[in-house]
């Protein structure tokens, strides 16, 4: 029970992570409906993002932990929303009307590109960096196995859950996400109301890029370390959640996050850590086997 | 009608607009003045559902010239039209299914960026015409009947406080008891604020009786216009449009 316990707070927290980067790859599909197969590499970019931010602050004397936390989110958002903004100008953009496969394809390569990029710019090696947030709480201490919850998972956790509470908001209530909405549904109507839909696009890509840089922070601070790589990986683990959850459905990405982070803790935890991605993978085919939208998504054919 | 209106408030000049090579517009002329009904009728596939579209932008015109109250609009981007004030209940009504009908009826608002003030004002005058909506409001708009659709369409242009109103077969598969509520909502509308509206329909008798003045489309070219009144009693529209289902 106490080895659950601490398995099911490891579980969420790389649900979290999951899940924002999730996030970006279902809000892109439901607007465009492409998969943003950069997006992964995006995730690692905001990463890298965060660590050199930190650097730079901590480099400048600022001593301030929860100010300087503060400070590299809202640097890493920002720039890597920019990264984010960027690729759909130039690599999706252009082909928006070409054939379907077009910026799909693109897309593949801008990923390319990107973890090329951060390969050439900062080094193939892994970058480490110390503990940024230390301590944590016991929550239960049971003849020597102790269950514990570290600061570092519930800064995880509560960023996770204000970013999301402040991206439900804008989805439901703001112009933009009306907008958003809009476009996801009929683009043509909604430029027909005075949207503009090219801005309304870039819109959700730097949003999607904003919440993956978020998680490249959450994944720095959590792991210690990044690299050019973790794109990949994160990025095929976070497509699944989206898929699972039910794509373009952005309450199922993020559930579809957790399931996948807690299926891979609990596989790791009780079976092998060897096979923790081929359960992942393997629940994602048997879901979609008796559920082909996903947990929370809905079928395609609308009543007209 | 009153004094009689200076310039056109929608001008069309020799427009031609394609789909890929297949060309739906092949020189249309139109005009309709500040504060008057025109209708358009016309045949399956005569091109008016694109007229209306191209008006927007969707298709390009391939050549030819718009003017919106004088100004040249043919080069406008789609959502700056929606700007200048012309809105568009657009065929197959086109409401957003998993938006509430207050969500559909705030997109109309946000069109035109009007005020608090202004989206109460516009929100009085559709419940006025269509109280149906008001008790539908928390309802998504995928929910909602076929005519109650057309409503929502309607008053989700009407929320644009457009100067111009295009109506692409607004009685379209309603009950007849509907439809008529649905005419008598757009001579209100015009009689009473003096809209101006541009109305497409597939009953042209309908049509050309709510109409000042109406335009017969033929594969994608206008071949007759004249008064309502005038339409009506024509021969060939009466055997083409309206007794046409009973001459056979």
């Amino acid at each position: 029970m106490d080895y659950f316990a601490q398995q099911l707070i490891n579980g969420l927290v790389l649900g979290s992570i999951y899940g924002l980067i999730a996030i970006g790859y279902t809000m892109v599909y439901g607007i465009v409906g492409m998969i943003n197969f950069a997006h992964g590499d995006i995730f690692m970019i905001g990463g890298f993002i965060a660590l050199i931010s930190f650097l730079v602050l901590v480099s400048l004397g600022l001593t301030a932990v929860p100010l300087i936390l503060l400070i590299v989110l809202l640097v890493s958002m920002a720039i890597t929303a920019l990264y984010g903004w960027t690729v759909e100008r130039i690599a999706y953009r252009p082909l928006r009307h070409s054939f379907r496969l077009a910026p799909m394809l693109s897309a593949i390569g801008m990923s390319f590109v990107l973890s090329n990029y951060s390969q050439v710019a900062q080094g193939a090696r892994v970058k480490p960096v110390p503990p940024i947030i230390t301590g944590g709480y016991t929550l239960l201490d049971n003849e020597g196995f102790v269950v514990r919850l570290s600061n570092v998972q519930i800064v995880v956790v509560i960023t996770t859950i204000v970013l999301l509470a402040i991206f439900t908001w804008l989805v439901a209530r703001t112009r933009l996400g009306r907008d958003m909405r809009a476009c996801e549904q009929d683009q043509t109507m909604a430029a027909l109301l005075g949207v503009d839909v090219d801005r309304t696009i870039s819109m959700t890509f730097v949003i999607g890029a904003a919440l993956a840089a978020v998680a490249g922070m959450m994944y720095l601070l959590y792991y210690g370390l990044v690299d050019f790589f973790m794109g990949f990986v994160a990025g095929i683990k976070a497509f699944t959640a989206a898929v699972l959850g039910g794509i373009g459905s952005l309450p199922g990405a993020m559930l579809g996050g957790l399931a996948i982070g807690l299926i891979e803790t609990m596989w790791s935890a009780y079976f092998s850590v060897e096979y923790k991605d081929v359960a992942a993978f393997s629940i994602l085919i048997v879901v979609l086997i008796f559920m082909p939208t996903g947990l929370l998504g809905r079928p395609e054919v609308e009543k007209v | 009608m009153s004094a009689p209106p200076a310039a056109p408030l929608l001008a069309i000049r020799s427009l031609r607009a394609a789909y890929g090579k297949i060309e739906a517009l092949k020189g249309v002329d139109l005009k309709i003045n500040p504060g008057e009904i025109v209708a358009l009728i016309g045949a399956n596939g005569a091109g008016k559902s694109t007229l209306m579209m191209t008006i927007f932008g969707r298709p390009h015109a391939r050549s030819g010239q718009i003017l919106f109250d004088g100004r040249d609009i043919t080069d406008v981007p789609t959502h700056e039209i929606a700007r200048l004030r012309i809105a568009q209940s657009p065929e197959g009504r086109r409401i957003f299914p998993r938006m509430s009908v207050a969500e559909n009826l705030q997109m109309g608002a946000d069109a035109t960026d009007c005020s608090e003030a202004e989206r109460e004002a516009g929100l009085e005058r559709v419940f006025a015409l269509f109280p149906r909506l008001k008790e539908r409001m928390t309802q998504r708009g995928g929910t909602l009947s076929g005519g109650e659709q057309q409503m929502l369409a309607i008053g989700r242009a009407l929320m644009s406080r457009p100067r111009l109103l295009m109506l692409d077969e607004p009685s379209l598969g309603l009950a007849p008891l509907i439809a008529r509520q649905i005419f008598d909502a757009i001579r209100t509308l015009n009689r009473q604020d003096g809209l101006t509206v541009l109305i497409v329909e597939q009953n042209a008798n309908h049509a050309l009786r709510l109409a000042h003045r109406g335009y017969v489309m033929v594969n994608g070219l206008i071949t007759l216009e004249g008064t309502g009144a005038e339409l009506l009693q024509r021969p060939e529209i009466r055997a083409a449009y309206l007794e046409g289902g009973r001459r056979g």
